[in-house]
């Protein structure tokens, strides 16, 4: 009875319903929404499917249109253009007051004719009035798909040249984006094509490389295919130069961003491809040609239906960062019931031949400065907006932070599976006489746009039903601006099948802020100023905003720059770098006012003096003759185990220094894949190293080194080396798990004997636990290959005359299974004069063990109860200054789909359910206060077959909690594991009063952190940290973690930190860091680095 | 009966060889619920591998036809995944029996007969070493000429670990391995290249009749046909289901009675299962590339076969090999030259064809997969060669066993 009260209480703890402990906003409703009856905007997109024109026949008939917004005929107000996808545009007025005049028919600017899908106010022509481009796509005739350029006569109406002007192509367009990639001073324009056989856009076209090894085949099947590229003649006139310019292409693109994404001053193109096409990373070559760059490893992961994007500098650092939009959605429900592309083979394969990481969510690439990208959507909250299209960045309130509108809707769920499986086939028997007796199938609802709010430390906040965005829709183009003149940023969005909504911004009459709007002029030939940055700096901030037309989905924005400030910051500067490069100055602007920066009037300002003294300067291979590289073997964790989060064969390599020769010089070991052995390589006295010839150790190329250390385990005054075994590729009980100790005989190491030790594990930490002067050892277990997350054994070794034994149950009964140990310290940390052993671990709290009465035993520190993590690293150091050690702990990240708090656990449930010989792990997430099984229903069903039967439609499995999965019983003797912190952590030592967790900064929290080194790198007396982590062998519905590039915290000696990235730091890594340390070369301090499937590389640190 | 359980074999979309799985225990359970009764029909556990003769203790009397629909319900539902599809037709079927007033100790003592005899098939199955099947995925490896996920779903292969499946007459997966495929070579002038050209020229160049036949016998359980982010589904019945069509028309041509119609489903479905083991067991030794992806990659690469590429290596063709296996078994059962009508995939909205045997119907499956542009044409000679001899061995032990 008691058993079954503590499980009901556990179940409770584990899965219960509990309060959501989201921070609410509690702010005023910024937006109002503006009815047509008033505004006159009773533009509506409707479709009528017929049996010629319906989604089944084009399926790009639901992207819907898009809408541009620009001041026509120069009274000051920004006036409004829609496409309509088969019915005619329409041209609104604006006459003040968010007020709208119809003036499509006069104005000539109707369309009637074709499918039209994205518009762009542009002076085309420079002639201070604003022309309008459309660009069309469709099954039709070349005459029906000809985009159109309605040139303003500045009469309010409108001439179509696009023929004349050389952009009325028939290529199935999308979209367009005017940008001056050749740097001669005139716009030129990117074109957004797309092929029209729908029925291959999931195909993938390959060919054979030299090693017959399968690669994606690019370029266009047919001529309509592709991208173009249109250079501006400089008269007018415009001249394909597609192919010469090396960007012939075949993809469903849906839309471009124009600007330098590689710091060389060259405007580069990135186009977002819808389907299993990835995106196109145009790389600019400075000579009118373009690379296709995807490949460079600049952007790790990309999503993969891309959708709208926009570009924007979100956290003020003046690098423009990008997102692209993709369509799953946030709940539950819609998460589980659409299909998912995230399917392992088919994923590895794409992978494999070329076709990228692509991860189904959108994607928010943070711009390091330094040429990479940090994809970072999770972390800022931002990654399922479910079927998206036009993502928007703006400072909505004025407080100087960007925020993300992002619109979204698709007229019906075309992807929902009980649709695909269990409904359409009816379908293929059935005679359709009417398209909507099979259309009305198709379950379709209608969603809500979503409104971020920047909290200004990379995170968002979803304020769209607090700030009044509560319509459901099926929204497709989008755009802002001040359309009633007040100081703020209004949003129009076109609407699928409903009227567009119009949101009028409050924010001037509900926050005391300010604004400042600024046109950009820079020659007569881009009067718009299109590609200029403009940076405002007002009492030690900065923000940026860059000026380009096309936004989002379709759609473009007014040509002005709009910046908000809080009340009482004063601008001190303006500095506007054009797109070739010149940066110009103004100064002391005045506030609440529309600016011109005329290139003609402003001050030139030479270029800024980068500062080329970093703390940490790599050194090349070559300088210390390594070679050694570390060679993973390829082993897919997955396929044995579907569902674990993420592997454990990639875990490697050790690292070790240490003097082995005694020669006063720091030697290294580097640890070997499983298939590989490790190194020693000896320090010579000119800095360089030489290999130790060692034949016998080549068989030892089985183990796979996942950490090792030197000590003179038989105090003889020499260094010994101990290895952990690890991995995965071995089954559970190998022999290859055993770990090894090698004596140091002077100038060659032999083995020694252990107990057996056939477990994964982690890490070794040699301690004199019972003070008798001789080096015993604790060997943390990892895991049990194949049985994730059952406890494996974890060792205390006691030295008794130089040989080991195994000692854990009699006198460290508690450490024996104690979790999926991950890493350990021996110190004194309560400065009682005696060490502690600290261990962390995944799906473990802190936990701390002293020597008692002849056995090691766990310390109960309620300040640690609550710190349940999956802990990779720990390292110990006084941050602040007190006389007592703190720790920092690496943990998983923020930067992922998985969260964990005290009240809404993250959580695992496993054993044999179906009696197959298989362990299986169900992780469990919170969303909207329920706890939710995490994998999709595929993945679900290959790990528990059994729940087929019980969940045959994807509707059922999509509203179902481990509870609806299995029968009370058979869950009462699962295993059960929670989780209630992910952020990489400081342990502040509070001495009596136990642990105050912190979490560490931001940027720290962007991917995993498997490897710390301490140190104070700058001299100041304050404790650093360089961090390093990532990993990307994860289970492939969530996708890889990658976004640590290199992460130094400096210490402010009193537990804060202030990041510096690779840009301020010099260490720079894109790889899977796994350890970090220290030693001496050429009288200075470096770092080794050892990266999986890597070479090493090493740092020096610069005094 | 077994249209009822081909419904949701179809609805719930099993692969064709758990397909033949299903077939191959439900109907058993039938068989082995009144073989006793009818002296052509042999006592089957005890002679299947690892099967231990029956022990249940025989009603006094009994109403055959419910003891063969109890045991049927009870095996169908524990097999398919949705078990409405099954309890529809069991209500229909039951109600017509109660309408008969069949006494109740009758009633019961008949019932509780045929649920006893599906629980000792259903015990029977739960040691074929089918859930330890599950635990273990394909790699796909780099390797060329290795079988790579086809277009257009790229769909994780289907059950690599077939071949530890237990068979149920043959002795064991590798009983009767095929000749080697031809090796892989891209050289134009190999035979490999040549037998991939064939594929290619033929895909390109079919008529009507080969258009028909390709259709005729596609049996893909689930295609789906993309437009877009849109996918239509279309389901069929799987080659397994299509012969255990044909073993229910054979039965009707021949004016088998109730037994005699159990034990031609019953035969044909355990060929059926045995050939799917052997066949599966070759397709994951050999790992050969499908016609599409090495026709995308060295010859044109947007060509798209006839039917859509299955999701699982190619050699040997599985309908090649299963539709040899049991087109013997019905030979043994019906006798060769046995002319009949296959209106199996009338359904599926497929005119009917007709055929002078069952060998003739199963050499036509097998080639129908060169024209639907989905197996070389090794696949299909040694695949046939592969099924005949499972069901050669299939019949000999039946003979077997009827003279003991």
């Amino acid at each position: 009875m008691r058993n079954n009260i503590i499980f009901l209480l556990f179940i409770a703890l584990l899965w219960g319903c509990s309060e959501t402990k989201e921070k609410v906003y509690t702010g005023p409703q910024v937006f109002e929404q503006i009815s047509s009856n008033f505004s006159g905007l009773d533009f509506s997109n409707d479709l009528k499917e017929t049996m010629e024109i319906n989604i089944k026949e084009y399926e790009y008939l639901y992207n819907g249109g898009g809408v541009s917004l620009g001041d026509i005929n120069g009274d000051g107000l920004q006036d409004l253009y829609f496409t309509g996808t088969i019915i005619p545009n329409k041209l609104y007025l604006n006459k003040g007051n968010l007020q709208f005049e119809d003036i499509t028919e006069s104005a000539g600017v109707a369309v009637p004719d074709g499918l039209k899908t994205g518009t762009i106010m542009i002076d085309i022509n420079n002639d201070d009035l604003l022309d309008i481009y459309v660009t069309r796509s469709g099954k039709n005739g070349d005459d029906l798909r000809k985009n159109l350029l309605f040139i303003n006569q500045g009469d309010n109406t409108f001439k179509e040249e696009g023929d004349k002007y050389g952009l009325g192509s028939a290529h199935n367009s999308t979209h367009a984006s005017f940008f001056d990639y050749d740097l001669d001073g005139d716009l030129d324009v990117y074109l957004v094509n797309h092929p029209i056989d729908f029925e291959n856009c999931q195909n993938v076209r390959i060919q054979p490389n030299q090693n017959n090894e399968f690669v994606r085949l690019m370029g266009p099947k047919r001529p309509y295919d592709t991208d173009q590229l249109m250079r501006n003649n400089g008269d007018g006139t415009f001249t394909e130069v597609t192919e010469a310019a090396g960007v012939l292409n075949y993809a469903w693109g849906l839309s471009v961003i124009t600007t330098d994404l590689t710091n060389d001053g060259l405007p580069d193109i990135y186009v977002g491809n819808d389907y299993v096409e990835p995106d196109f990373f145009y790389i600019n070559n400075g000579d009118g040609t373009f690379t296709e760059s995807l490949g460079n490893e600049a952007f790790q992961h990309i999503s993969n239906n891309s959708m709208g994007s926009d570009v924007a500098d979100f956290n003020n650092d003046g690098y423009l960062d990008l997102i692209f939009v993709d369509m799953i959605g946030e709940d539950q429900k819609r998460q589980k019931s659409l299909i998912t592309s995230m399917v392992h083979d088919r994923h590895k394969m794409l992978k494999r031949i070329g076709y990228g990481d692509q991860q189904m969510r959108n994607v928010l690439q943070l711009n390091n400065g330094d040429g990479t990208f940090s994809e970072i959507g999770q972390l800022a909250g931002v990654s399922h907006t479910d079927w998206s299209w036009s993502p928007l960045f703006a400072d909505f309130d004025n407080d100087g932070l960007k925020d993300l509108f992002i619109s979204n809707g698709y007229r019906r769920d075309l992807n929902n599976c009980d649709y695909t499986i269990y409904k359409s086939d009816s379908l293929s028997k059935a005679k359709i006489t009417d398209i909507y007796q099979y259309l009305d199938l198709i379950p379709a609802n209608r969603i809500r746009n979503y409104l971020y709010k920047n909290n200004g430390n990379l995170t968002f906040d979803d304020v769209s039903d607090h700030w009044g965005l509560s319509e459901k829709t099926f929204s497709n183009g989008a755009t802002y601006g001040d359309l009633d003149n007040d100081g703020d940023l209004d949003l129009v969005v076109n609407n699928l099948d409903g009227e567009v909504s119009l949101f009028k911004n409050k924010t001037d009459s509900l926050f005391n802020r300010q604004y400042l709007r600024i046109k950009v002029m820079d020659n007569s030939a881009n009067k718009l100023g299109v590609g200029a940055k403009v940076y405002a700096y007002s009492s030690g901030d900065m923000q940026m905003e860059y000026m380009n037309i096309n936004r989002g989905f379709m759609s473009s924005a007014e040509p002005i720059l709009h910046f908000g400030f809080e009340a009482g910051q004063k601008v001190d500067s303006i500095i506007v770098e054009w797109s070739n490069g010149e940066r110009q100055v103004t100064k002391e602007v005045a506030m609440n006012t529309e600016i011109l920066l005329d290139r003609t009037q402003l001050e030139t300002l030479s270029n800024p003096i980068t500062n080329s003294e970093f703390i940490f300067s790599q050194v090349d291979n070559k300088d210390l003759d390594v070679t050694f590289m570390h060679v993973e073997n390829d082993f897919d964790d997955h396929l044995r185990e579907p569902m674990i989060p993420h592997g454990f064969s990639t875990m490697g390599p050790a690292l070790a220094v240490g003097d082995i020769n005694g020669d006063g010089l720091d030697d290294l070991y580097l640890g070997g894949a499983a298939g590989q052995e490790g190194v020693f390589q000896v320090q010579n006295n000119n800095g360089s190293f030489s290999t130790l010839k060692n034949d016998w150790f080549k068989n030892q190329h089985v183990y796979e080194d996942v950490n090792a250390e030197f000590f003179d385990y038989d105090s003889d005054g020499d260094l010994d080396l101990f290895v952990t075994s690890g991995g995965a590729v071995y089954n559970e009980g190998s022999g290859f798990y055993q770990d090894r100790l090698y004596q140091n005989n002077g100038n060659s190491f032999t083995s020694v004997d252990l107990p057996v030790m056939y477990t994964s594990t982690s890490h070794v930490t040699p301690l004199d636990f019972d003070n008798d002067g001789d080096l015993d050892l604790f060997v943390g277990g990892r895991f049990i290959p194949g049985e994730y997350p059952k406890i494996p054994r974890s060792y205390l070794l006691e030295n008794i005359n130089n040989t080991y034994s195994d000692v854990t149950e009699s006198k460290a009964e508690q450490l024996e299974f104690l979790g999926l140990v991950t890493d350990s310290k021996w110190l004194d940390y309560d400065n009682d004069g005696s060490n502690e052993l600290i261990v962390v671990g995944e799906w473990m709290p802190i936990s701390i063990f002293e020597y008692n009465d002849g056995a090691l035993e766990k310390i109960n520190d309620n300040s640690l109860a609550d710190s349940h993590g999956w802990w990779n690293t720990i390292e110990t150091g006084d941050f602040d200054n007190d006389g007592d050690v703190d720790f920092i702990v690496g943990n998983l990240g923020l930067n992922s789909l998985y969260t964990a708090s005290v009240d809404e656990p993250f959580t695992v449930v496993a054993k044999d359910f179906d009696g197959n010989g298989r362990y299986d792990a169900i992780l469990n997430k919170y969303i909207d206060g329920v706890s939710w099984p995490v994998p999709q229903k595929n993945t679900m069903i290959k790990q528990v077959p059994k729940l087929q039967k019980r969940f045959t439609k994807y509707d059922k499995y999509s509203s179902s909690t481990i509870n609806d999965f299995f029968e009370k019983d058979d869950l009462e003797d699962a295993q059960k594991l929670n989780a209630n912190v992910f952020a990489s952590t400081y342990f502040e030592n509070k001495g009596s009063e136990g642990f105050a967790m912190h979490e560490l900064p931001i940027e720290a929290q962007i991917a995993p952190i498997y490897a710390i080194n301490l140190g104070d790198f700058d001299n100041d007396g304050n404790l650093d940290a360089v961090i390093g982590g990532n990993i990307t062998k994860t289970e492939v519905e969530r996708g890889p973690y990658d976004a640590h590039k290199g992460l130094v915290l400096m210490g402010r000696g009193d537990g804060s930190f202030d990041p510096l990235r690779a840009l301020e730091s010099g260490f720079s890594s894109n790889k899977e860091l796994r350890h970090i340390l220290t030693f001496q070369r050429k009288g200075k301090k470096h770092l080794a680095i050892a990266s999986n499937n890597s070479e090493f590389e090493f740092y020096k640190i610069n005094d | 009966m077994f249209s009822a359980l081909t419904d949701a074999v179809v609805y719930d979309i099993f692969s064709p060889p758990a397909a033949s799985r299903v077939y191959a225990y439900v109907a058993l359970a039938t068989y082995e619920s009144v073989e006793v009764y009818h002296d052509d029909l042999i006592e089957l556990s005890g002679k299947l591998n690892d099967s231990k003769a029956k022990s249940t203790e025989l009603p006094k009397e009994s109403f055959k036809p419910l003891v063969a629909l109890t045991a049927f319900n009870k095996a169908a539902k524990h097999f398919v995944f949705s078990e409405d599809k099954i309890d529809d037709y069991y209500q229909i079927k039951r109600k017509e029996f109660k309408d008969l007033g069949i006494p109740k100790s009758i009633w019961e003592a008949s019932e509780s007969y045929g649920n006893q005899i599906a629980d000792l098939v259903i015990a029977y199955s739960g040691s074929d070493g089918y859930a330890e099947t599950r635990t273990k995925k394909y790699k796909v490896s780099n390797q060329p000429g290795d079988w790579l996920p086809t277009p257009p779903d790229y769909m994780d292969a289907i059950e690599p670990n077939w071949n530890q499946l237990r068979p149920f007459i043959i002795d064991s997966a590798t009983q009767f391995i095929p000749l080697k495929p031809t090796a892989f070579n891209t050289n134009k002038s190999s035979l490999f290249y040549k037998e991939l050209m064939e594929v290619y020229d033929v895909g390109n160049q079919l008529d009507d009749e080969q258009i028909d036949i390709a259709k005729f016998w596609d049996c893909n359980p689930f295609v789906t046909l993309h437009q877009g982010h849109y996918m239509q589904g279309r389901k069929k019945i799987t080659p397994g289901g299509h012969w255990m069509g044909i073993a229910g028309i054979a039965a009707v041509e021949a004016e088998s009675d109730f037994f005699k119609t159990i034990q031609s489903y019953t035969l044909t479905s355990l060929a059926l299962a045995d050939a799917f083991i052997s066949c599966w067991d070759e397709k994951y030794r050999s790992r050969l590339i499908r016609p599409e992806t090495a026709i995308n990659a060295y010859i044109d690469p947007d060509w798209r076969p006839l039917l859509t590429t299955p999701p699982f290596p190619e050699y040997t063709s599985g309908h090649s090999v299963i539709s040899a296996a049991a087109a013997e078994t019905l030979t043994y059962l019906y006798g060769d030259n046995f002319t009949y009508s296959d209106t199996v995939e009338v359904k599926y909205g497929l005119d009917s064809r007709d055929f002078k045997s069952f060998k003739a119907a199963s050499q036509e499956a097998a080639i129908s997969r060169l024209y639907g542009g989905i197996h070389y044409r090794p696949a299909i000679d040694n695949g046939v060669e592969q099924g005949i001899k499972v069901g050669e061995y299939i019949v000999g032990k039946l003979q077997e066993w009827n003279a003991k």
